[in-house]
């Protein structure tokens, strides 16, 4: 069992993590949906119109960030 | 607060109401005019527009024009990219097909600044009463029309540039500079195929004169939607007044 939790299968699964689920598919559509209604939130709610561009601009990147490893991957 | 009106032809002394502070920023400004309506709509005779000086008018105008500002480079980075994904030159999480769902969260992300202070601006409609506050108002909106003039001339300007700029000699020489300094990198570690990367940025080439007509319509919609929002206010409440 040990063996499992080596760094190469870390480093590997970290990878695999980032670019088939965070940044890409599903996982980048949820994200990104919840930081842009979160920054919509911020603004209308909280008037805090630094954060709303924050949110959207990392909604932004996990929107494109999968393109671009399509590219790199 | 402001002292009642006197009687009969008695002249009003309206005491201890606060000029207009200058407004640091976009939320300040709203504040103020939030906060003068409030003082408006509870007096009986109007206040002198002179109340609202010349340096108000200037500092409620620049506020508008900063607020154009702060989101010039997000929209002029940011258009492009999204344009780029209907020519199917980026995929927008990864998708190599673009749905229903890809192209219309493409075109909210796209306008999604406008949008927002679009309808943060339109609660303004509640406020337009009042001569000070009116004025607040229309000094406000005057900044980010010109605002927003000027983010579209920039735009223009940089796209028009990046277009004139992007020839085949030139797409050629950028690679053959990236090849030089990031050979190893490029061929060995990401695989990339040069003849690949030049087509893709020649066809990348294309996106900027239509974004331009994207950055408009941005413009349109964070001007357009608050006007509207208050002129319909103001018809609304001209209805009510007939009624009553």
């Amino acid at each position: 069992m040990l063996h499992f939790f080596d760094a190469n299968t870390l480093s590997n699964f970290f990878i695999y993590l980032f670019t088939h689920i965070i940044f890409v598919g599903i996982g980048a559509k949820i994200i990104s949906c919840s930081l842009l209604a979160f920054g919509f939130w911020l603004l209308v709610r909280r008037e805090n119109f630094i954060g709303f561009l924050v949110c959207t601009f990392f909604s932004f990147l996990f929107a494109f960030f999968g393109g671009l490893l399509n590219f790199i991957v | 607060m402001a002292g009642s009106s006197g009687q009969g032809g008695s002249p009003t002394v309206i005491t201890g109401v606060q000029p207009p502070q200058k407004p640091l920023n976009l939320l300040n400004a709203v504040s103020e005019i939030q906060l003068f309506s409030s003082v408006e709509k509870n007096i009986s005779q109007p206040l002198n527009p002179n109340y609202f000086t010349t340096q108000n008018r200037i500092d409620f105008f620049t506020v508008g024009v900063k607020n154009a500002m702060t989101h010039l480079l997000f929209t002029i980075i940011f258009t492009p990219l999204s344009i780029a994904v209907f020519h199917r030159l980026i995929h927008i999480f990864g998708d190599k097909e673009l749905s229903l769902f890809n192209e219309i969260y493409t075109i909210f992300l796209m306008f999604s600044v406008s949008i927002g202070f679009a309808i943060f601006l339109a609660s303004l409609k509640d406020s337009y009463v009042g001569t000070v506050t009116k004025l607040m108002v229309k000094s406000l909106f005057q900044g980010l029309l010109v605002g927003e003039i000027f983010k579209i001339i920039v735009a223009f300007i940089v796209y028009q540039f990046i277009y004139i700029q992007l020839t085949p000699a030139h797409i050629a020489s950028l690679i053959l500079f990236l090849n030089k300094y990031a050979g190893s990198l490029l061929v060995n570690k990401l695989h990339v195929d040069y003849v690949q990367m030049f087509y893709w940025i020649l066809d990348f080439r294309n996106v900027f004169p239509i974004s331009i007509v994207f950055v408009i319509i941005g413009s349109l919609i964070l001007i357009g939607f608050p006007t509207a929002a208050i002129i319909l206010s103001i018809i609304k409440n001209k209805q009510k007044v007939d009624i009553d």
